[in-house]
């Protein structure tokens, strides 16, 4: 089962030549830009700590923040903050929606093939994800470990 | 600065192109997935350099967003990821094509 | 100074050699381990520029949350090339 890692090449010399080109490109930008910051703006003050800094930051408690150097600059980031943790939220609800299996042996209704699907010729047969394979030589518990598939989906 | 930020900016748009490369060529799903992580490394990057550049922490923080971002992204592509090979036994992008047109 | 330069050099190269292992490899298994190499690399540079706090979250993010699902679904889904021929009539 173990194989040695093969490179896969062939077929794909128009992206090469348009990433290596993108690249030439962006390369010509940044070369041809000068950065012209003064140079003791680079890093950062001695006496304090970055990572409460980077939580003052983003609780906008700008009363604690350090006005040495150019952290004061800093933006509060508290909208952002709530924004992540609803996104972070609903990317659960999205994947239990998505994990989902429907009682009927059916799956659910999001990226369902309309007909004729490779993976759906067998009614009584789902294709599961995890040992889907196994069990399909027995017709006659076919049935029952749909079944069981359906509660492992559901765990999932 | 000891390392210019010339240098951390072509990095990151190397491994941005090297992304792009892999989203252009591949076929597998789980090889988009992939290839938008190393995107997303890539402007990661970009932001913590041109942070350190001036000095503030404006980068930082934004990079850490953007990294719980990734980490939301990724958990609904493998969910996708996984229907898609429950209902095409493949995890091949050209293979289902009910929403295309 | 230039020590560090020497430094950037080094894992600049291990990064863009694994980021091309991750989209050259045909196995996509080897992929996420080529992966796994490029997230921890990348971490690296993050130290270099003071922000420890975002390397320490991009280990922990990344490499212990996103490559670890990524591992789950490839070990999910990888069998379709090596098994379908064993079980086509059923």
């Amino acid at each position: 089962m173990t194989t040695g890692p093969r490179l896969r090449l062939g077929e794909s010399l128009l992206p090469g030549v348009l990433a290596v080109a993108l690249f030439g490109v962006m390369a010509l930008v940044v070369l041809n830009t000068s950065f012209t910051t003064q140079m003791a703006d680079a890093g950062y003050p001695e006496g304090i700590s970055i990572t409460s800094e980077i939580g003052y930051a983003m609780l906008d408690l700008t009363a604690l923040q350090s006005t040495e150097g150019n952290v004061g600059n800093t933006e509060p980031f508290l909208a952002a903050f709530i924004l992540i943790a609803v996104v972070l939220d609903a990317a659960l609800d999205a994947s239990l929606v998505l994990a989902k299996r429907e009682s009927e042996g059916q799956p659910v209704a999001a990226l369902t093939s309309v007909s004729g699907s490779p993976g759906s010729t067998d009614s009584s047969q789902v294709a599961t994800t995890d040992g889907g394979f196994g069990d399909e030589a027995e017709t006659d518990v076919a049935r029952e470990d749909a079944s069981d598939t359906e509660t492992g989906g559901e765990d999932r | 600065m000891s390392v210019a930020i010339e240098y951390y900016v072509l990095l990151s748009m190397a491994l941005f192109c090297i992304g792009l490369f892999g989203i252009l060529t591949r076929r597998n799903a789980l090889m988009f997935l992939m290839s938008v992580e190393i995107m997303l490394n890539a402007a990661n990057i970009n932001l913590i350099a041109f942070a350190f550049y001036h000095g503030n922490l404006t980068g930082q923080v934004f990079a850490l967003f953007t990294m719980a971002l990734a980490a939301a992204e990724v958990a609904v592509g493998l969910g996708i990821i996984l229907v898609l090979y429950r209902n095409f036994r493949d995890v091949d992008v050209t293979v289902p094509t009910t929403m295309r047109w | 100074m230039t020590y560090e330069l020497i430094a950037f050099a080094l894992f600049a190269f291990v990064t863009l050699t694994s980021a091309l292992g991750v989209v050259l490899l045909a196995d996509p298994w080897h992929s996420a381990l080529m992966l796994g190499v490029t997230l921890v690399s990348v971490a690296v540079y993050y130290v270099m520029l003071a922000a420890e706090f975002v390397a320490m979250m991009q280990i922990l993010v990344y490499v212990g949350g996103v490559l670890i699902l990524i591992t789950f679904a490839v070990m999910l889904t990888q069998r379709d090339e090596t098994e379908t021929s064993e079980v086509v009539q059923t």
